[in-house]
């Protein structure tokens, strides 16, 4: 069944926390705020919420159930996701299409992730992977399709560079961003080389994070403070395996995800008027610039230079700052992301608002394994 | 310690130790790198499999990789696992039978600077005897092109 064949669902109430370092806080404790956030907005009780669908990767079994202990929401159906950085954006979509479906009305969706107990360094990744156990990481993955396109296209470590610049100038006015001061292309380049020509700063930081939405049928009566928003589009896909010869600029697995889920809703990429996307590197802003259709490919930078991108333009992307300012908490960036297109759509944002946006689309996607252009890909539309 | 197919000493910590089923032998002496080709559907895989991993056909043939490869994209690395030496450098190099492997290169850099896209590499397979209880392993690595 396509979402759009479904009940309409809308989000209700949101919920976030500041993301950074705390390894003193448990993640159970680290999503409790979010939760109850997203509670007390939605003006439901309690007892109205009927499942509980959490997204994490590396937060141990059960973070659903750890955090519903903490947050009076025990006994009720509770379901985890685990889908890489997708986690958050897969157990989004799976508690829609349980309300969609009729199962049940109203549900919490928690992203959770606390990567400091990882005690520092780079995501780990399998090591039955025949590519990581040869030395394959994420930040060379990227690394490798920044190569690529800077080869193909003439652009050059500026025009990466710049993605961070403006990533920071939004992130300095999100008040749950990590990073919080603007930084220059001189900054941005000068920083420690990580993974050629990826500095530091184009790589997203390490961090922990938690964001929850309460989701229920669109034409329930209203009983939060904020417009419910409509989700107009739900797509997940997987990555489709290639042995031989593969465009690495070209992320297909978001190229598929995106035409399908605007076949299915009937928006396009001109309809949206604020996005926030997998931006875990610079390069990977660009790539998928090109890749939901807001410019042609190797047209990116051009977009960029041209405001286009940034607050003020026509494509608003990552107004909250994306992963470049808030961190990359794998599982809660999904969250985090639909709780910034919701309130954007709600026009709550202050300063970074995106002025009149009345349709937004969520993207994360992620996981490293050899053959694939990315494991999973979940993207959503919001629309007003 | 090893026998390699050619006068570049193998990196120190160059990754994954395959099994002697995953190579096979040259006339010359060297060895090759065991891909397969289904019979089937006609695609390439590496490492290769008893079934095709796309169709599910048990009729498979081996494709051996050696020899030159062009470096589709390449990237020297700073920070790695906790047990890589670093700088490192790591590549993608496209074969002309349709594979694409991945692979550690011989240095941070090639003799001329960072490596450069669509420039010719060769695959060095490296071969260590058995020891002991431990029987022969191989690994392989992508080296510049002889000049």
């Amino acid at each position: 069944m396509k979402s759009s064949d479904q009940r309409p669902v809308a989000v209700l109430g949101t919920g976030i926390v500041p993301f950074g370092k705390f390894p003193d806080v448990s993640v159970p404790h680290l999503a409790r705020p979010a939760v109850i956030e997203a509670l007390r907005e939605s003006g439901l009780e309690r007892s109205d919420i009927e499942s509980i669908y959490c997204g994490s990767a590396l937060s141990g079994m059960m973070s659903g159930q750890r955090i519903a202990r903490e947050t009076g929401l025990t006994g009720i159906p509770i379901v985890n996701c685990e889908n890489a950085c997708s986690s958050g954006a897969t157990a989004f979509r799976e508690a829609i299409a349980a309300i969609g479906s009729g199962l049940i009305d109203y549900a919490v969706v928690i992203g959770v992730e606390k990567l400091t107990r990882l005690k520092g360094g780079m995501l780990p990744l399998d090591e039955e992977d025949i590519e990581v156990a040869n030395g394959m990481m994420m930040p060379a993955l990227y690394a490798m399709r920044a190569q690529r396109y800077l080869h193909d296209h003439g652009h050059t470590a500026r025009d990466l560079a710049a993605v961070s610049v403006k990533s920071r100038k939004h992130g300095a006015m999100t008040p749950y961003a990590q990073f919080r001061e603007t930084t220059t292309l001189e900054e941005v380049l000068n920083s420690r080389a990580i993974a050629d020509p990826l500095t530091l700063l184009q790589c997203c930081p390490t961090g922990d994070g938690a964001a929850a939405v309460v989701v229920g049928p669109a034409d329930a009566t209203r009983k939060g403070e904020h417009t419910p928003i409509r989700v107009a589009g739900s797509h997940l896909a997987s990555g489709r395996f290639i042995s031989g010869f593969r465009d690495m600029t070209v992320p297909e697995i978001t190229v598929r995800c995106a035409g399908e889920l605007y076949e299915e809703s009937g928006f396009g990429p001109q309809d949206l008027d604020v996005i926030e996307c997998h931006d875990a590197f610079t390069i990977a802003e660009l790539l998928y610039y090109e890749a939901l259709g807001i410019c042609d490919r190797g047209e990116a930078p051009k977009l960029l230079h041209d405001g286009v991108t940034s607050l003020g333009g026509k494509h608003v992307v990552n107004p909250s700052g994306g992963m470049l300012s808030k961190g990359h908490p794998v599982g809660a960036s999904g969250a985090a992301q639909i709780v910034e297109i919701v309130r954007q759509l709600q026009g709550r944002c202050g300063e970074r608002q995106v002025a009149d946006a009345k349709v937004g689309l969520t993207h994360v996607t992620g996981g490293g394994t050899a053959g694939f252009d990315h494991g999973a890909c979940c993207i959503h539309l919001f629309a007003r | 310690m090893y026998a390699t197919t050619s006068n570049t000493p193998a990196p120190a910590d160059v990754g994954v130790w395959l099994s002697a089923e995953h190579v096979m032998p040259l006339d010359d002496g060297h060895y090759a790198l065991r891909a397969m080709r289904c019979r089937h559907c006609s695609q390439v895989v590496f490492p290769a499999s008893d079934i095709c991993p796309f169709c599910l056909s048990e009729d498979c043939a081996a494709l051996p990789l050696h020899g030159s490869a062009n470096l589709y994209s390449a990237t020297k690395l700073h920070n790695g696992p906790k047990r890589w030496v670093v700088p490192y450098a790591i590549g993608y190099a496209d074969f002309a039978n349709g594979v694409r492997l991945f692979a550690k290169l011989s240095a941070a850099e090639s003799r001329e600077g960072p490596w450069r896209m669509d420039h010719p590499v060769r695959l060095v397979v490296v071969r260590e005897a058995a020891a002991g209880e431990q029987p022969e392993r191989f690994r392989y690595f992508l080296d510049e092109a002889a000049s």
